[in-house]
Order: C-alpha cells, then sequence, then structure tokens
C-alpha cells in the first residue's frame, strides 16, 4: 500500500482551475487533504495558523502567477521570509498560464521554487513530480 | 605671345638697320663736310700764299730797281731779305700744291722766270759792275712782271676754279646727305608707324582680354555670390534633413516603443485569453468524464467540434504568444547556419526518411543573429517545403545564398506545388491560409513567423513561384 501525500496547497484566484487541479489530484489519490486559497495573502495567512499548535506545512504547493493583489512572486517574497516551521514541507511548484521564458528563469531565482509548468496540471506531470521528490509515496 | 614676337622681331630689324643708316649718315656727312671744309681751306691758303709771292716778287723787283738806281746798300739787304721771303713762301706754296700737277707746272714756270730775271741781278751784286746789263734789261724788267703777274693770277684763277668745283662738291653732299637722312627718317617713322600698326591690335586686343578678364571676373564674383547663396541654401537643406532624420529616429523609436507595446498587448492578450479557453476545455473533460450517458448520439458530433475549435483557438493564441515574443529570447550572437541545419536535418530526421526527402545546402555563412528565431526561421521554411510538397513526390530542397555589401541572400527553392503569383505578399501576413485545413493543416502562422524574424535582423522576405512546379523563398539577413 502506497503512502498518500500528507496535504497539498493550491494557490490560485481562479475557482474553476483550483476546481479543476483539486479533482485532477483527487483521481490519481495521492493525498486526501487538499486545502486551496484564492490568493497569496490567504495563503501566507492559512501556513501562519495553527492547529493544536502546528502549522499546515504543506507537502507540495502548486503556486500561480498571475493573480489580483498578491501575484505569485509577491508571494514567493513573503513566502522565504517565513520561519522554516511554517513554510511547507519540501516542494514549491508554479504552476502558471504564462509561457514566457522570462517568467521561467525568474522562477529558477527563487531557491524554495523547484518547478515551473504550464497549466493545465496533468496526470503526467503529477506523476513526474512524485517520481522526482516523492519515491517512496508511489 | 609668338606674334608678338613675329611683330616685334621683324620691325625691330627694320627700326634698328634704320637707325644704324642714320647714324652713317651723319657719320658719313660729317667726314665729308669736314673734308670739304678742309679743301676749301687749303684753297684759300694757297690763294693767299700766291699772293703773297707775287707781292714779294713785286717787292724784290723794287728793291733791285732800287738799288740799281740809288746802288744804296740798304736796298740790296732790302732785296736780299725779301728774297728770303720770297724763297719761304714759294717752299710753302711747294708743298700746298703739291698734288696738283698743273699748278706745279705753272709755279716751276714763274720760279724760272724769277730765277732768269734775278740772276743777272744777283751776279751783278756780288760783283758789282752791272750797269749795262741792268740798263738793257730795264726794259724787260715791265714785261717780267707783267708776266709773273699773269702767271700767278692763272695760278689764283686755277684755284677759284677749284674753290668753286670744290664749294659745288661740298653743296652736292650736303644735299645728298639731307635727302639721305630725310629717307632715313620717314624709314625710321614707317617703321615705327608700321610697328604702332601692328601692335596697336595686340593692344586692343589686350585691352579687349583686360575687359573680358573684367566680365569674367565679376561673372565668377556673381557665381561666386550664387554660391554662397545655394550653400546657404544647402545648408538650410541639411538643417531640414537632419531635423528630419531626428524626427524619423524620434518616430522609429516611438514606433518600437509602439511595436513594444503592441507585442506586450499581444502576449497578455494571448496569455489572458487561454486562461477561459483552457477552463473552457478543462469542464469540456470533465463534462464528458462525469455525464458519458449525456455523450452520445449527436452530442458526441457537437462535442467533437467544440473540442477541434477549442483546439485550434489554442494553437492559434499561443501561436499569437509565441509570435509576439519573437526577439525576446536572448541576445544576437554568431551562429553558423551549418550547424542549424544539422540540427533542423536531426529534427526532421524520420520524416526525411520516410519521404526521401533530399536537402542541399551551400556552406552557409556564420551570421549574426538570434539563435532560437533564426533556427525557427529555417524550420519553418524548410517544414513548408515538406509539407506543401506534391503527393508522390520526393520533395528537393536547395538552400543556396550569396553576398553583397551589407547583407546575407538566402534562398530556399522546393519541387513543391508552387504558389499563384497573386498570393505572393498574401502567405506572409498574420493567419493567412492558402488551403482548407482537410488539405493543409496550419494556423497560417509560419510566414508571419519567418516575416518578423527576418525584419528581426533587419531583412526582407519575399517568394518566387511558378505555380505547380515550386517555390523559392528568399530573404535577406543583415551582415
Amino acid at each position: 500500500m502506497k503512502k498518500k501525500l500528507k496535504n497539498i496547497l493550491l494557490i490560485d484566484d481562479s475557482e474553476s482551475d483550483n476546481f479543476y487541479h483539486a479533482r485532477k489530484i483527487k483521481k490519481l489519490g495521492i493525498t486526501d487533504n487538499i486545502h486551496t486559497c484564492f490568493s497569496g495573502a490567504e495563503a501566507l495567512e492559512y501556513l501562519s495558523s495553527e492547529l493544536d499548535g502546528i502549522h499546515p506545512q504543506p507537502t507540495l504547493i502548486f503556486l500561480d502567477i498571475n493573480m489580483p493583489g498578491m501575484n505569485g512572486w509577491e508571494f514567493l517574497e513573503e513566502y522565504e521570509k517565513l520561519e522554516l516551521a511554517k513554510q511547507g514541507e519540501i516542494v514549491l511548484t508554479m504552476l502558471s498560464n504564462s509561457i514566457d521564458e522570462r517568467d521561467k528563469q525568474k522562477a529558477h531565482e527563487y531557491k524554495t521554487v523547484q518547478g515551473f509548468y504550464s497549466k493545465p496540471l496533468s496526470e503526467e506531470y503529477l506523476f513526474s513530480i512524485l517520481e522526482k521528490h516523492f519515491k517512496e509515496y508511489m | 605671345m609668338k606674334r608678338i614676337k613675329k611683330i616685334g622681331f621683324t620691325n625691330f630689324i627694320i627700326l634698328i638697320s634704320s637707325l644704324i643708316l642714320v647714324i652713317v649718315l651723319i657719320a658719313f656727312s660729317f667726314s665729308r663736310n669736314a673734308a670739304s671744309a678742309e679743301r676749301i681751306a687749303h684753297t684759300w691758303e694757297v690763294k693767299n700764299t700766291i699772293r703773297s709771292l707775287s707781292s714779294s716778287i713785286s717787292e724784290m723787283e723794287s728793291r733791285k730797281l732800287a738799288y740799281i738806281y740809288t746802288s744804296q746798300i740798304k736796298y740790296k739787304h732790302a732785296f736780299q731779305s725779301a728774297e728770303d721771303e720770297y724763297d719761304s713762301l714759294l717752299l710753302a706754296l711747294h708743298l700746298l700744291i703739291n698734288d696738283n700737277q698743273s699748278q706745279i707746272d705753272k709755279l716751276q714756270h714763274v720760279e724760272e722766270i724769277v730765277n732768269t730775271n734775278f740772276g743777272t741781278f744777283n751776279e751783278s751784286i756780288s760783283e758789282d759792275k752791272s750797269q749795262i746789263i741792268i740798263n738793257q734789261e730795264s726794259i724787260d724788267e715791265m714785261e717780267f712782271s707783267e708776266i709773273i703777274h699773269i702767271r700767278l693770277e692763272e695760278m689764283v684763277q686755277q684755284e677759284d676754279l677749284l674753290l668753286e668745283e670744290r664749294n659745288a662738291n661740298y653743296e652736292s653732299w650736303k644735299i645728298i646727305i639731307l635727302i639721305s637722312l630725310g629717307i632715313a627718317t620717314i624709314i625710321v617713322f614707317l617703321s615705327l608707324y608700321n610697328l604702332i600698326n601692328r601692335i596697336r591690335p595686340l593692344l586692343e586686343e589686350l585691352l579687349q582680354t583686360k575687359e573680358n578678364l573684367e566680365v569674367t571676373n565679376a561673372s565668377l564674383k556673381n557665381t561666386l555670390g550664387e554660391l554662397n547663396l545655394s550653400n546657404v541654401e544647402k545648408e538650410r537643406e541639411i538643417k531640414a534633413k537632419k531635423k528630419a532624420i531626428e524626427e524619423k529616429e524620434k518616430l522609429n523609436e516611438s514606433l518600437s516603443v509602439k511595436n513594444q507595446q503592441l507585442d506586450h498587448f499581444a502576449y497578455v492578450a494571448s496569455h489572458d485569453l487561454q486562461e477561459p479557453l483552457r477552463t473552457v476545455s478543462n469542464y469540456l473533460e470533465i463534462f464528458q468524464e462525469d455525464f458519458p450517458e449525456r455523450v452520445e448520439g449527436e452530442a458526441t458530433m457537437y462535442f467533437q467540434f467544440i473540442n477541434s475549435a477549442v483546439e485550434r483557438m489554442r494553437n492559434l493564441i499561443s501561436g499569437l504568444l509565441s509570435f509576439s515574443r519573437i526577439g525576446t529570447s536572448g541576445e544576437m550572437e554568431q551562429i553558423d547556419l551549418n550547424k542549424t541545419i544539422e540540427k533542423i536535418k536531426a529534427d526532421f530526421s524520420a520524416v526525411i526518411e520516410e519521404r526521401e526527402i533530399l536537402i542541399k545546402s551551400d556552406a552557409l555563412p556564420t551570421v549574426s543573429g538570434y539563435r532560437i528565431e533564426l533556427k525557427q526561421l529555417f524550420q519553418n521554411l524548410i517544414a513548408n517545403a515538406i509539407k506543401f510538397s506534391k503527393a508522390g513526390i520526393a520533395p528537393h530542397i536547395e538552400i543556396s545564398y550569396e553576398e553583397t555589401d551589407n547583407f546575407y541572400n538566402f534562398h530556399i527553392k522546393d519541387n513543391g506545388i508552387g504558389i499563384p503569383d497573386k498570393d505572393f505578399l498574401k502567405i506572409f501576413d498574420m493567419f493567412s491560409r492558402l488551403h482548407s485545413t482537410k488539405d493543409f493543416e496550419g494556423q497560417g502562422i509560419g510566414l508571419a513567423f519567418c516575416k518578423k524574424i527576418v525584419e528581426l535582423h533587419y531583412g526582407n522576405i519575399w517568394v518566387t513561384s511558378n505555380f505547380g512546379v515550386g517555390s523559392t523563398i528568399h530573404f535577406t539577413i543583415k551582415k
């Protein structure tokens, strides 16, 4: 019996995208716990929240770039300032509409960013993430 | 100058020779005159001496007679001194007339007579006994005087004749000299006149030339003024041109800013268009997954149409997005196009093998450009050549180039279906397609891409084609 990821955080202002991505993840059955935030600010709030003295610390985060208010980049700036206890357990992946090479380059400048992928999230990409970072969950 | 020399030379010779003639004539006349005057003076001297001789003879005669009649010794001494004078005069006369034989003869005759007359007297003086002889001879005395005087007079007359002749001679010489002088003067004046006459046209010519020169100078000054004016105008023109260039540069700048804005707009638009489109396609997928029982019969066909439309739209939008991204991938660098072609061939190796495609390529240059874009350019053109080939015929593609001062000119020739003349320009437009999707797939962006890439390299792209035989795409890339 394969292990499941503790929790996955989706940060995207698009409700339909969040719904679609959550569905894909669920269908693959790699986690039972998917949390969605509709803005960077909301996500930061969520990461700082405590439940029984423990921060959520998602195992995997998917971050959209284009968002009203705090966009993906601004979120990253703030995220990297957080205490380690509040940061995600491991991987933060950009998930964006952008196909711009410059966005890709920029994403690599953040050491917390582990990947950059164009929407929509596909099974193949999810598998490649698992293969790369969560071998024991397969 | 030659003419002046020629005229001057002959006239100078004439003038100088006439002057020399005048001088010679004057010198000659002077010498002639002097000679004539000398001879006249000589004649006068001869005449005077003859007269003196005559008077000395008369004195001798009178002293002789006085002595004879008085026998006083003082007369004898007086006679002797008169005789001495006679002797000296005679000697002088001899010297004076030694060039005239007839006068010499006459003088000798006179001398003989005198000697005969006074010879006996002299003897008697010395002997002192001359009474009778004297008496006898006294009759002859008168005759003797007569003869002597006549002879001497004859001599004087001859001298007078001579004088007259010499005077005439002198006069004729004077006339000849005067005439010669006159002629020489006339010659001098004529040659001077001639010289002046000949020089005058030259002078006039010189004056004319001077005037002409002045006129030319004036016109030159005018021209200079005009030139200055036109210079000023030119400068103004240049300034205006500079201004125009500046304005053009400004326009270019604003145009490139606008282009950037347009690219950005295309980017943002296509980027933002993608999102709702993706949502549509995502939920079409979910719908078909969640409600398979609803997607049946005609609904399946509807869903197929919707799906293919969504797919097409996605392609169009991503094409537009890539189009707006051309030239933003990096910096210009040196690119060996041979390597680029090799890479493309490698990418196409499957289709090349399958369809037995022949790609012939010159040894291509290394150009300065954008790596990704240039590869895309050649790739698009080769892909088009393959795509629009004739059914059942193996595509042949030839890549060639030549160099001009500022550009590399490339030609990509195929043996495909060709393009009608009327569409030569249209094919480079965005989303422009000549064929239906049924015959040839595509979004109509390949050549628009190529055009943008070529323009990014400051070049030009165009096509020549023989419809049904093949096409050649030509493009230039600035060095």
